[in-house]
């Protein structure tokens, strides 16, 4: 057993790594995320004081998530977790980002910031992606529909929930395809758990339509495509047929994602 | 172990197909500039050239992604058409070190700083291997330039040009000097208050 517990111990200390980075030295530590990444730490001397950052990642995404500081749940837990493990926070270089840090005079007490900062780390991007509230319908749609047209467009032809022009911030669409010479097509996603969700969004689709239309610049736009989510059972109901019906009558094209979504990239391509 | 990683079920099926496109030797553009700076994402450039090989696997193409416009910040991705996520292979380089997260690997070999080289192993894991080349104790790893990792990349890819010229990669921002910014030391000038 004795022997084992040697091997344990060789693996888990092999998980500790560390390289120079200038005047700092980067420790990649065994603490892990569940973005599949493991946490690094910068340990830097400043006169007598000892000084470990998080070289400003968690905050710029480095571990392959958005911190959601406006989440008011997810602020909380920040915040317990900040004070328990007594971490600051500080501008980066040129205001540049925000780093966590923690510092000490003692060398002794190294290992312990070191042991802390990343700890705190590890739970403070773990913690970022538990979703604390339920996603909504539209929401889902949304990241199906936007991961659909990112796999059929190139990412520098396609922009969401963007205006089509500054000179109208008002209108704003889930997505904007660019095409040449400032002309585009215009992509608007409706779905909805009820009838009322559905209506309330073909509702705000014609809106930014309409006031996109009544500005003067209507005519740079090639195609007004409305993507209808139809996997959801309320959208087929007899009682939206007549919006679907005022959406063709203006000019504006409804696509079924279940049916025919790949006919919006036919129609780009031409 | 926790949960693993995503398999991809489609490389698993053409697994064959996969492996004898990636050893084959492709065709790619004498030059390959990064000129555009990315939408949305001020500071980060990118550019792609196209990939042709004997045996296809999709459309296939190279694209460069350069980060803070520095040399030793960037990935490169080699991408197909015939993928969802579109990926087949993948050079990290700059910040963060890969978790691999698959069935059957020992503890000490899930951590894989960059710069690393991600491909899929035969059961669709799409996995970070270090490259032979460098020496990771050192600040050799930090400094992983752009040039280096492209010929690195050549070398992998088995890229030829179409001409009778070398290989050649470089980087010219649209509109701008390129200068780099290739500050490796992330606490540098970073005020800290003094604590204790």
């Amino acid at each position: 057993m004795k022997t084992i517990f040697s091997e344990i111990t060789y693996a888990f200390n092999s998980l500790w790594k560390s390289r120079q980075r200038g005047g700092s030295l980067e420790i990649i530590t065994p603490f892990p995320t569940s973005t599949d990444m493991y946490i690094s730490v910068f340990l830097t001397q400043r006169g007598d004081f000892w000084i470990v950052s998080d070289g400003g990642w968690m905050h710029g995404g480095m571990y392959n998530c958005e911190i959601p500081y406006a989440d008011k749940i997810y602020d909380r837990a920040l915040s317990f977790f900040m004070d328990d493990y007594g971490i600051k926070t500080t501008p980066g270089a040129e205001g540049k980002g925000l780093y966590y840090y923690k510092g000490t005079k003692n060398r002794d007490l190294v290992p312990n910031i070191i042991f802390d900062l990343a700890n705190f780390l590890s739970v403070a991007v773990n913690t970022s992606l538990v979703e604390f509230r339920d996603q909504t319908e539209s929401d889902r749609f949304s990241r199906h529909a936007k991961n659909f047209l990112k796999s059929k467009l190139s990412d520098d032809r396609v922009t969401f929930n963007a205006v089509f022009s500054d000179s109208v911030p008002m209108a704003r669409f889930s997505a904007v395809v660019r095409n040449k010479k400032g002309r585009g097509s215009l992509i608007n996603f409706i779905s909805g758990r009820t009838q009322n969700n559905i209506r309330t969004g073909f509702a705000r689709s014609n809106m930014n339509f309409d006031l996109l239309e009544d500005s003067g610049i209507g005519d740079l736009v090639e195609h007004k495509f409305v993507l209808i989510d139809d996997s959801v059972t309320s959208i087929a109901s007899e009682k939206l047929a007549p919006m679907i019906q005022t959406c063709k009558k203006r000019g504006r094209i409804p696509i079924s994602w279940e049916h025919s979504r790949d006919r919006i990239i036919a129609e780009l391509a031409v | 172990m926790g949960k693993n990683q995503k398999r991809n079920l489609k490389i698993v099926e053409d697994y064959d197909l996969y492996h004898m496109h990636m050893e084959k030797e492709k065709e790619v553009p004498e030059n390959f500039y990064v000129i555009k700076e990315k939408e949305n994402h001020p500071q980060s450039y990118a550019g792609s050239i196209d990939v042709n090989c004997e045996v296809p696997y999709g459309k296939t193409e190279l694209q460069c992604e350069i980060r803070e416009a520095s040399s030793y910040n960037y990935s490169f991705s080699y991408m197909t058409d015939m993928l969802k996520d579109r990926i087949l292979a993948r050079l990290d380089v700059g910040n963060g070190t890969h978790r691999n997260r698959a069935p059957g690997i020992p503890l000490q070999l899930t951590s894989v700083p960059t710069p690393h080289y991600h491909y899929y192993r035969e059961d669709g894991y799409f996995l970070a291997f270090p490259l032979d080349c460098v020496d990771y104790s050192s600040e050799d790893a930090v400094k992983f330039d752009f040039y280096k990792g492209y010929s690195y990349l050549c070398n992998q890819l088995k890229f030829y040009g179409n001409g009778a010229k070398d290989l050649y990669f470089d980087f010219c921002p649209e509109g701008v000097l390129p200068f780099l910014d290739d500050v490796n030391d992330p606490n540098e000038n970073v005020l800290f208050d003094e604590i204790d």
